[in-house]
């Protein structure tokens, strides 16, 4: 909690700096504020929890859940590819020097599901286990870093800074063909403040709009959460009725957008 | 063929010494050249520094199950920390390239702990201790804004050692539970070792005074251990070497800095 009245503060001592008198304000060069989407790779990191390790035969995850057994019919759980959309607000201060606010919304739309072969008693038999993995997050990044203008129309900022980010993960593996079939079903919601660095170009076709591309990378990930929705005790002996994870915003974000520049210059 | 244990090592401390060497003999064949020799010192952060997340969730997920099947029990989990980073650095550059050695050492915030008490037992506390050195060598290519202003992009090769120690203070009031779950149950894991690995460098250099700058540096790096042989005690004390298990140095470093140029 004193983290999260730390972030407030520090969000709302940026806004009044922008927002400050002129004579205050005197130093502030321009303020942009752009619009942008693109791809997160691999969200979630392994997605790994206390079900899939104790029942399922893993130890990390996503990242080794896939198996192949004759005569049984399964198709690769790739990890998962999501979208992201977000808003920034920039503001250059003499130049060389940015404050960055935003807000993204990122979610998987690509993997994360399919079908591996999973055994119970050491082998002697294996079943069709089908798998889901899902998961969203929302963060606000709070950014400082140093910018460069060259050629005129071309603007590149490097820097990096910390988010507040919110995860929502969902998981769910069932199996039909076992002789007490079971669903198992997770979901997560957790909070943390990850770690984020930050290169980013813009081209301006016009005095006052650029277009841009951006790399982000996020270090961090929630405590451990535990899922208080789902109490799943039908079939594998009623084991497994809660499940535990985090959820790990770790990872790449590549963007492309647009920004509109309003102030004395850019 | 897969390089033996030692071998990558020693090929990691090759290339390195190889990059360096030809980085002083660039320096010292051009005398009078347009080249800018500077030092520089930097400090930064990295997320889960060594890669030890998924170990520290595995325990965290088991020890919390325990916790909410067990009335009575308690624990805590272990966190996986921010690392503060420093290091130093000594570039060439001459027109549009860019040579690059650093140094740099991280180690986590404060130490990893948590702690599992079964009902009507004692606390077995948990810690982990580590710390990475990575030395790279970096050829970049500059994009020079005005005098001693760049941006440049490069990649080069890496050198790293690092160190990886789990300790358990009561094993014997958890080793059922761990070892069940796939997890140790030995009283130390300590763990060392070198090998190399490759890096992606962008950054961006401003000037402050005449001869001293400012940068701000992003590293990507990759890079896997060999199997690194375990010298830790068992739950009774005795001395183990099993299990041998790899480590990443995988990761992203975001650094600041001054630099001072030489007079050459």
């Amino acid at each position: 909690m004193n983290t999260v009245r730390t972030y407030i503060i520090l969000l709302v001592v940026l806004i009044a700096f922008a927002a400050a008198p002129r004579p205050l304000a005197a130093a502030i060069t321009t303020n942009g504020i752009g619009i942008y989407t693109g791809i997160a790779p691999n969200m979630g990191g392994s997605m790994h929890s206390f079900v899939q390790q104790q029942h399922f035969n893993t130890r990390n995850g996503i990242h080794d859940i896939n198996r192949v057994q004759d005569g049984i019919d399964t198709a690769k759980i790739e990890r998962p590819m999501g979208v992201t959309v977000g808003i920034d607000w920039k503001v250059i201060i003499e130049e060389h020097f940015f404050f960055r606010a935003a807000a993204n919304y990122s979610k998987s739309v690509v993997g994360g599901s399919g079908t591996t072969a999973w055994t119970d008693n050491g082998g002697i038999s294996y079943y069709a286990l089908d798998c889901r993995y899902s998961v969203a997050t929302f963060d606000v990044p709070l950014l400082a870093g140093f910018t460069i203008k060259f050629w005129d129309d071309v603007r590149f900022y490097v820097g990096g800074g910390a988010a507040f980010a919110s995860g929502m993960y969902d998981n769910e593996f069932s199996s039909e063909d076992h002789p007490d079939p079971f669903t198992r079903k997770g979901q997560f919601r957790g909070t943390g403040f990850p770690l984020v660095a930050y290169a980013h170009g813009e081209y301006y076709f016009t005095t006052r709009y650029a277009i841009s591309a951006t790399v982000l990378y996020y270090g961090g990930s929630t405590p451990l959460l535990r899922d208080g929705i789902h109490a799943d005790t039908e079939g594998l002996n009623g084991k497994g009725a809660y499940d535990y994870a985090r959820i790990d915003f770790t990872g790449y974000r590549f963007a492309f957008g647009i920004t509109f520049y309003f102030g004395s210059d850019q | 063929m897969i390089p033996r244990t030692g071998q990558r090592t020693h090929r990691a401390r090759a290339a390195l010494l190889a990059a360096g060497a030809a980085f002083s003999l660039l320096i010292a064949s051009a005398p009078g050249a347009a080249g800018e020799l500077s030092f520089g010192v930097n400090a930064g952060a990295t997320y889960d520094v060594n890669r030890l997340g998924e170990d520290i969730n595995r325990y965290n997920v088991v020890m919390e199950a325990y916790s909410d099947e067990n009335p009575g029990s308690m624990t805590q989990s272990m966190g996986t920390p921010v690392a503060p980073a420093f290091g130093l650095s000594a570039r060439y550059q001459f027109n549009q390239l860019l040579f690059r050695v650093g140094l740099y050492f991280a180690t986590p915030v404060g130490s990893i702990e948590g702690y599992i008490t079964p009902a009507d037992g004692q606390e077995n506390r948990l810690k982990i201790s580590t710390f990475q050195i990575s030395m790279p060598a970096t050829v970049a290519l500059v994009l020079p804004i005005k005098e001693k202003t760049y941006v440049y992009l490069g990649l080069g090769l890496t050198y790293h050692q690092i160190y990886v120690k789990m300790s358990q203070s009561n094993p014997q009031q958890t080793a059922a539970l761990f070892e069940a779950n796939g997890l140790s149950s030995h009283r130390t894991d300590q763990y060392g070792g070198q090998f190399g690995g490759y890096h992606i460098l962008i950054g961006a250099e401003f000037p402050l005074l005449e001869r001293l700058t400012l940068t701000v540096d992003w590293i990507h790096q990759e890079a896997r251990s060999q199997a690194l042989e375990n010298k830790g005690t068992d739950a009774n004390g005795a001395a183990t070497t099993s299990p041998k298990r790899t480590f990443s140095a995988t990761g992203d470093f975001a650094f600041i800095g001054v630099n001072y140029y030489l007079q050459i």
